[in-house]
């Protein structure tokens, strides 16, 4: 066999003698990523944003249709866990609205109904704070537009259909049980208006909620600290072995390669490892996330899925870190520092736009940054995009590259006795 | 078979290291490079090992280019540096692995060269409990896989119990009767006493000197 496969060979098995090492390394890793992550996901759930909008109902509520209307909002399918709309006076909801306790409160006028359905109508009114622009108020806009659109419409049908009735010899008795169940119908057929399309779920990751995003940045995190697992073996370069080797055929190009692969397996290895453990929980147990975020096992699959070329990525930034530094303590410092640093300044740690524009576009090109778009566009189901790719590609090969370069220099650049 | 060297130089960030060396080996002979530590010796066995470029001269094996692209001398020059080049969480027989085929491995540890060395008595054990003469002694045995006609030997027996020291030094003698070319570095006197020629580098330049047993003679020249 080639020297080159036999010393990759080789290699690979110094580093799977490192597996209790790996494991405990591993497993500290994972906690304290897991911990931030429960605390981004879980203030991500606290927020004010994702708490739900409270807004008060109050004035002349005591109609039958209204209040059919209004239950059938309260219930809404798509508002019932972000909105809740409880029914109080004019003076409880102004005091509550002082108080903060909710967001706006709708006041509908006295004899609104009757008004209505006598064919004039008159206006609802919505009270919120001044930062009408945010947007959960411009949710409530929209959402007190569509009831007063839709209370109003159903009356005019309702009229109408009335008058049909009547002037066709229908007693009001009679007509009274089938008009509401006309409109139940009608109402029934508005609020549920979002079964007239159909929504394709693609799970947690294909989620809006932008959580995809946090698990993506703690992922790539994760990736680049994974390196500090492979610390005994990869800082151990013995520059005399190197020469040795140098001088038995072996370069500084192959050598590269043969150790790098043997790192590359073992990091493959170890990740399939995990992303097997994790698939198995998610998929068997149904764990969820912090903030009761559930992810299936496929969620956690795609995500999986999605790791071979971050690896790729992330294992040549890290051999690079470990042969430009020398010892364990730097090293290991290299390694933390660059995931650390990188993660923060490509928002996989902090939200990105915290930071100037500039940074932000620069970190869409560090190794970091390049990691996390990858993960996030493949794990929410779509083709990671050609930039992501080839910017991938290159960092992959300017890495390797640097860490040839510095392995030639480490053989032949130092001055001998 | 001769190794001839010829005006060799090297430089190291302005600094001239070696200053148009030459020397020559022949079958059967084992030239000893002595001085003062950082004198450029392990330089000039690395240039010869093809670690190293040479800033300038020749170097050749029965002709054939030692400093160029080395593939008609490949297999030929084995190199043992300074230390051991080692990989230490593995074991002897790992080690061996990386230099011999599985084959010639078995042939030189059952009366072969490793038997000779004494290898054979712990092939398994991981390299990082090894001694510091048994690591030297499996250093060698990994640089004369494929019984290289011509060694380079970066000091050796440094830092080496009597036994060990006897051990290696029987190696060597055992490679030149056999024909083969030695050339060590050294700053122990029994190793010198091996040599059968003797250069003494100073300031980057190698002077032949006749050993004859006096050391003190040997050190007036460093």
């Amino acid at each position: 066999m080639e020297k080159a496969a036999v010393y990759s060979l080789l290699t690979a098995k110094r580093y799977f003698r490192l597996i209790p090492f790996t494991l405990v390394i591993t497993v500290i890793l994972v906690s304290v990523l897991g911990a931030v992550l429960a605390n981004v996901l879980g203030k991500r759930a606290n927020s004010e944003e994702n708490q739900p909008v409270s807004i008060a109902i109050a004035g002349d509520v005591n109609d039958v249709y209204l209040k059919t209307a209004l239950d059938a909002v309260k219930n809404y399918d798509m508002t019932r866990y972000a909105m809740s709309f409880p029914i109080m006076t004019e003076e409880e909801a102004k005091e509550q609205f002082k108080n903060s306790r909710i967001t706006g409160y709708i006041v509908i006028p006295e004899g609104y109904m009757k008004a209505a359905r006598a064919g004039n109508v008159e206006s609802i009114y919505f009270v919120t704070t001044s930062g009408a622009q945010s947007l959960s108020s411009r949710y409530v806009s929209e959402m007190i537009r569509t009831i007063s659109e839709m209370v109003v419409a159903s009356q005019k049908a309702t009229y109408g259909y009335e008058r049909f009735a009547l002037d066709r010899g229908v007693t009001f008795e009679e007509l009274k049980p089938s008009a509401q169940a006309e409109v139940a119908k009608y109402i029934m057929a508005l609020v549920n208006r979002d079964l007239l399309f159909s929504v394709n779920k693609t799970g947690f990751s294909g989620a809006s909620t932008g959580d995809d995003s946090v698990v993506a940045g703690i992922l790539t995190v994760f990736l680049f600290l994974w390196g500090i697992t492979c610390c005994t073996v990869a800082t151990r370069k013995d520059v005399r072995l190197c020469r040795s080797l140098g001088a038995e055929g072996v370069g500084a190009g192959r050598q590269i390669l043969a150790e790098y692969a043997a790192y590359l397996f073992f990091f493959f290895a170890s990740v399939a490892a995990i992303a097997a453990l994790a698939v198995a929980a998610f998929g068997i147990f149904h764990l969820s996330l912090p903030g009761g975020i559930a992810v299936t096992g496929e969620d956690a699959l795609r995500f999986a899925l999605s790791l071979p070329f971050p690896i790729l990525i992330a294992s040549s930034v890290q051999f690079f870190i470990y042969e430009a530094t020398s010892g364990i303590t730097g090293g290991v410092l290299a390694q933390f520092l660059t995931a650390i640093l990188l993660g923060l300044a490509t928002g996989c740690l902090y939200p990105p736009h915290f930071f100037p524009k500039t940074v932000q576009k620069i970190g869409e090109f560090l190794p970091t940054g390049i990691v996390r778009r990858f993960i996030s566009e493949f794990s929410s189901g779509k083709a990671p995009s050609a930039t992501v790719i080839v910017s991938g590609i290159v960092c992959f090969a300017l890495f390797t590259a640097l860490s040839v370069l510095f392995r030639k220099a480490k053989i032949t650049g130092v001055r001998e006795g | 078979m001769i190794l001839e060297v010829n005006n060799l130089k090297k430089s190291f960030r302005g600094k001239e290291v070696l200053r148009d060396i030459s020397f020559r080996a022949e079958s059967g002979s084992v030239v000893g490079i002595l001085g003062e530590n950082g004198c450029g010796k392990s330089t000039l066995l690395s240039i010869l090992a093809g670690v190293l470029a040479a800033d300038g001269g020749t170097a050749a094996l029965d002709g054939a280019d030692v400093l160029g692209k080395r593939s008609a001398v490949r297999g030929k020059i084995g190199y043992a540096p300074q230390g051991t080049p080692l990989l230490e969480e593995l074991t002897a027989r790992d080690n061996l692995r990386l230099r011999y085929d599985r084959a010639e491995m078995e042939k030189e540890l059952n009366g072969g060269v490793l038997a000779a060395l004494g290898i054979d008595g712990f092939l398994k054990t991981t390299v990082s409990k090894l001694s510091g003469g048994m690591k030297k002694r499996l250093s060698i045995g990994c640089s004369v896989a494929g019984r290289p006609p011509v060694l380079l030997l970066d000091e050796p027996c440094a830092a080496l119990d009597l036994s060990c020291k006897a051990n290696i030094l029987d190696f060597i003698d055992a490679h030149r009767k056999s024909g083969g070319i030695a050339v060590l570095t050294s700053h122990d006197q029994t190793e010198i006493a091996t040599c059968d020629k003797w250069y003494v580098m100073k300031d980057g330049v190698l002077h032949e000197f006749v050993y004859d047993g006096d050391i003190g003679k040997l050190v007036a020249q460093f």
